[in-house]
């Protein structure tokens, strides 16, 4: 069965409702299908000392779910409090993998791991307690220019520069410029959101170069792709090679979330629809899964020495 | 041409005076339009009451149009009703001012006040209580006339009960489209009436007492015993067989309906109306199917806009073969999951977005979440404009079913965030000439909606002219009315 095969080297993941799990190599061929419990969601994935890092929730536990080969899978259970802990997403720094994580109210924390299945004990992200907005969820960070951006609900903004391991808050962040995604490249970051937004930042707190696109358009995924700034919206993709100049191209069956690796964009549509983009305009239907996807990332999976072998499990 | 108001007559003494005889003249006499025989004047169908409302609250800078008049460019959460413009009437500064027992959370609260506009909701025992709802109050000025006297159908219940009797009391509703389908019409033929006959040509066929339906007969010597019994019984247990006479008395006008319904329909098989009604095209074929069908409602959009389509069509249906003349949906889930129709951001769980979305100020609301719940309400909004379609689409003699249906489109709170005042409102439908469509109104500010609801049941012949805090809201406006709308002749 050649999904029993383990899987090394630079790869896709995408992960969704139902413990869905699926590899590709290339953005085409989706294999090593796995899925679990009606119920169990798996929204965010990332990659760390050669293990994939999944993570979710089913019922009011949060979970972490990792392999190193695609076949094997250890699954674990975050601490945190049944239905109010909650993973708003993950990330990778260096030799360890952060989670994120959230209750309302409360200030962000930060739990890591170099492997997913041991987590520190959860942490403030920042010192400001009453600076993030009650409900206000993360989303997502870009890291670059020495420093991390986080971007989430409310407009919220929280930037940690090189000489420090908290988060601050940036107060001036306006609900009305919230935005879905981020990315770094060529010096700044770029952030995207609704009816074309976008903006720039070199530093994460001075947003510059704000633009909005057509009504509809929203962009739900900014990457750079090594050389330019690519917003995958709702009928158009916007390109830029630094956030200021930008150029707007139609575009059709365009996802509602997309990663960037290996020269191909992946992305994907409910209900489980596969697409793959070799320029982020042009999208094609490449597999049909049986669960929605929630959650892509695009990295190295290599020997677990757990395991012993880098070949059949 | 003038409506002919309904006459309330006294049943058991019609009854009476008709004998045994199924009384065919009794749905003439309370007609609504008198047509003579022969004349091209098309004929005037009963006016049916429909109630298509929602969960979640929306977005009221994309409901409501910002020009009030002739309904130029619609907001773009009514964009699909473009080509139903001339159709509709969007009202506008509707408010509720019903207070809670304290014993509701805002849900419940926004949900009781949606459709009793009561003064006060809340709890008794755990059990919720309001005034009673306005398709109930619409359903027993016409219960005389319909088979059954009205239809709850749909997805609401629990935290968003809509509907209540005369006696504030909660009322069930039908989620399963299959039990609600053989409800209709189990042992009886889909057919559309034959208006034009049924208003123009007075039947001269009786029922023979042979012919009576076993029902009948067993209510008949029920009765009979009863009454003997009666004579020989003390005080309280009088008391007891009055109550048992009473429930006795409601099958035996059920009986009545359904014996006098049996003899127009024959009719109308052999010369039926102009429509051809059918069963719902992807109705489920059994209670398993439905059963399955009405749980995935909320995890999958795909499920939950077939069910929408069913449950309208079946509306459609219970109004084109006059099964009743109120059916009310209320449909969506604040449970409900929306991806691929939230094409925005990581969140697809209403009422995750309705929170998250709404905020004393907009500038103040999550602007993603808010986009989701646009999203949301404007796919409802398309599935209500298949059901306009569906019933302009309906020949009933020269006029259409919209033509002769007010059909309300709300949603039980005004936003996502259990706001009651200036709720999404409109009507479609011409309620038999009776709304001028076409426009938007914009009333005073928190005008009562029941205030609507007085207009509307005016129209259904309810001449009493107040509903729920209509008069006693202290944002009582217009004597209790909604100037406007359109004529409504008392002749």
């Amino acid at each position: 069965m050649p999904d029993e095969q383990a899987v090394s080297g630079q790869v896709f993941i995408a992960t969704g409702e139902n413990g869905l799990r699926l590899l590709s190599k290339d953005g085409i061929n989706w294999t090593h299908q796995a899925t679990d419990r009606e119920g169990v969601l798996l929204r965010h994935a990332c990659f760390v000392n050669g293990r994939c890092v999944t993570a979710g929730r089913y019922g009011g536990d949060q979970l972490a779910w990792t392999t190193s080969d695609g076949v094997t899978w250890d699954k674990i259970k975050l601490d945190g409090r049944p239905y109010v802990t909650r993973v708003d997403f993950l990330f990778t720094e260096s030799d360890h993998i952060t989670a994120v994580v959230g209750e309302d109210g409360e200030t962000p924390g930060a739990m890591t791991s170099t492997d997913g299945k041991t987590w520190s004990p959860r942490v403030p992200m920042t010192a400001d307690r009453k600076g993030m907005k009650h409900d206000a969820h993360l989303r997502r960070i870009a890291s670059g220019n020495g420093r991390l951006v986080v971007i989430g609900d409310y407009g919220a903004r929280l930037v940690r520069p090189a000489d420090s391991k908290l988060f601050q808050i940036d107060q001036k962040a306006s609900a009305t410029d919230t935005l879905i995604d981020i990315a770094f490249g060529n010096g700044v970051f770029v952030g995207a959101g609704l009816h074309g937004l976008r903006m720039r930042s070199e530093d994460g707190f001075q947003w510059t170069d704000r633009v909005l696109g057509e009504e509809g358009e929203h962009i739900n995924a900014m990457v750079f792709d090594g050389k330019q700034f690519v917003g995958i919206g709702q009928g158009a993709t916007y390109i830029s090679p630094d956030g200021k100049d930008w150029t707007r191209t139609p575009n059709e069956n365009a996802p509602t979330s997309a990663v960037f690796g290996g020269g191909v964009y992946v992305g994907t549509l409910w209900p489980g629809k596969l697409l793959k983009s070799t320029d982020g305009i042009a999208w094609n239907q490449v597999h049909e899964s049986p669960h929605h996807v929630l959650g892509f990332a695009y990295g190295r999976l290599a020997i677990d020495a757990a395991h012993g072998t880098l070949g059949t499990k | 041409m003038s409506l002919t108001p309904n006459i309330p007559l006294p049943r058991r003494s019609f009854l009476r005076g008709a004998g045994v005889l199924a009384a065919l003249p009794f749905l003439e006499s309370l007609a609504p339009t008198i047509v003579r025989a022969g004349s091209k004047i098309p004929v005037k169908p009963p006016v049916r009451f429909g109630i298509f409302t929602v969960t979640g609250g929306t977005v009221k800078e994309s409901w409501v149009p910002t020009e009030v008049g002739p309904l130029g460019k619609l907001p773009s959460i009514l964009r699909s009703l473009e080509p139903h413009k001339k159709d509709v009437l969007v009202l506008s500064n509707l408010s509720q001012s019903g207070n809670s027992d304290g014993r509701v959370n805002a849900h419940e609260h926004c949900a009781y006040v949606h459709l009793t506009c009561a003064d006060k909701v809340g709890k008794n025992d755990g059990k919720p209580f309001a005034g009673q709802s306005v398709d109930q109050r619409a359903a027993e000025v016409l219960a005389a006339q319909s088979l059954i006297p009205s239809l709850q159908l749909g997805y609401s219940g629990g935290e968003t009960s809509y509907f209540f009797d005369a006696q504030g009391r909660s009322l069930p509703v039908e989620r399963d489209p299959r039990l609600a389908f053989d409800r209709m019409f189990q042992g009886r033929r889909l057919v559309a009436p034959n208006w034009q006959r049924r208003l123009t040509q007075p039947s001269t066929v009786a029922v023979a007492p042979e012919s009576q339906t076993y029902e009948r007969q067993v209510v008949d010597l029920v009765l009979n015993d009863a009454k003997d019994l009666q004579k020989r019984l003390g005080r309280g247990d009088r008391a007891k067989l009055d109550e048992f006479l009473t429930s006795v008395d409601s099958i035996e006008r059920r009986v009545q309906r359904i014996q006098e319904r049996i003899t127009i329909e024959a009719l109308d098989l052999k010369d039926p109306g102009p429509s051809n009604p059918h069963a719902p095209e992807k109705l489920p074929t059994d209670r398993n199917q439905s059963q399955k069908m009405t749980q995935a409602v909320v995890q999958n959009p795909a499920v939950h806009a077939e069910y929408l389509r069913i449950m309208t069509d079946l509306m459609v249906l219970a109004f084109q073969t006059d099964t009743t003349r109120v059916c009310s949906l209320g449909l969506g889930s604040d449970e409900a999951l929306f991806p691929g129709v939230v094409t925005v951001g990581y969140e697809h769980h209403a009422h995750t977005l309705e929170h998250h979305g709404n905020a004393a100020r907009v500038e103040d609301a999550d602007p993603v979440a808010r986009e989701g719940c646009r999203q949301i309400h404007a796919w409802y909004t398309s599935y209500f404009a298949e059901a306009i379609a569906k019933l302009r689409s309906i020949d009933e003699g020269g006029t259409s079913l919209l033509d002769n249906t007010l059909l309300i489109y709300s949603s039980y709170m005004a936003d996502g965030g259990h706001g009651r005042n200036n709720y999404p409102v409109l009507l479609a439908g011409r309620g038999g000439g009776t709304v001028d469509s076409g426009r938007h109104l914009a009333f005073q500010k928190d005008t009562p909606v029941a205030n609507l609801y007085v207009e509307i049941l005016d129209r259904l012949g309810d001449k009493r002219g107040e509903f729920g805090n209509s008069r006693t809201s202290p944002q009582a406006a217009y004597d209790g009315r909604l100037p406007g709308l359109g004529t409504v002749s008392d002749s």
